[in-house]
């Protein structure tokens, strides 16, 4: 059945269709959600969250943006939404990881290995990574967060990415970069290098 | 009059620089900049690498419930219709 109609079935109160056609997106679904919570079990429960969402909207979608976008944006802010609330004591931003200058606009640290990222696979389990990643990811910045997930991590294409979040395309690349920077950083310390 | 770049200026732009998206005359000055800046060469290499690490290294597990499941759970969740 095309997408179209399990739309309109779903629309009308079919539950089969729904999921049918919530199952045409599932690759990126899932991950979205845990890469924004920062952990399995919170991502299963915003796209849980999003799911009763979006079918009970789904009365509200007129077909002007693709469905796998209106979803997407749902999911983005059940995720964004269930981050806050489980955030149960105030952990460090991802903003100490920026890069730091001195005066004259040069590295202040040059006495340390800056190439964390590039070396850390294989150096560390990948089981380790992972969780480090994703506690990492739920440090960032939300703003942060959302542009380098859907952008970086998701592979969206800039112009759905930046639709999802609402925001222009010299934003999110402004956003991204910065989450890049941070994560660059972080995974610095990650790879045993302290910065 | 030609511009040294500073590591600051070069950091601002490697977005940029790496999406090959920079002005020419922007991009040589960063290119000159990575030939005599080893901190920056580093911080360049491990910057291209990052976006492919996190990616890799958080992407799906094989999932304990699959995604029908998920609907299901979710639809449950909803009052009945009347």
């Amino acid at each position: 059945m095309s997408e179209r109609a399990l739309i309109r079935r779903a629309q009308a109160g079919d539950a089969a269709a729904f999921t049918d056609l919530v199952c045409l997106h599932q690759r990126g679904l899932l991950p979205l959600a845990v890469r924004l919570t920062g952990n399995d079990a919170d991502g299963e429960e915003a796209l849980q969250d999003a799911l009763i969402i979006a079918f009970r909207r789904l009365s509200t979608f007129r077909g002007e943006a693709r469905f796998s976008a209106w979803l997407y944006r749902i999911t983005v802010r059940a995720a964004l939404a269930r981050r806050q609330r489980a955030r149960r004591r105030a952990m460090p931003s991802l903003e100490e990881f920026l890069p730091q200058f001195n005066a004259a606009g040069r590295h202040k640290r040059i006495d340390v290995d800056l190439t964390g990222a590039a070396t850390i696979e294989g150096r560390v389990s990948r089981r380790e990574l992972r969780a480090r990643l994703l506690a990492a990811l739920a440090r960032l910045p939300e703003r942060y967060r959302a542009a380098v997930v859907l952008s970086d991590l998701q592979e969206l294409p800039s112009r759905e990415a930046a639709a999802i979040l609402g925001i222009d395309a010299a934003a999110l690349r402004q956003r991204v970069h910065r989450a890049r920077l941070m994560l660059r950083g972080y995974l610095d310390t990650v790879a045993g290098r302290p910065r | 009059m030609i511009r040294t770049l500073t590591c600051r200026q070069v950091i601002a732009v490697l977005m940029d620089y790496v999406d090959g998206t920079l002005a020419a005359s922007t991009r040589r000055g960063v290119e000159d900049h990575l030939k005599a800046c080893a901190p920056c060469r580093d911080f360049e290499r491990a910057y291209r690498a990052t976006p492919g690490v996190v990616r890799r290294s958080t992407g799906a597990r094989r999932a304990a419930t699959s995604l029908r499941q998920l609907c299901a759970r979710s639809l449950k969740r909803l009052p009945p219709r009347s």
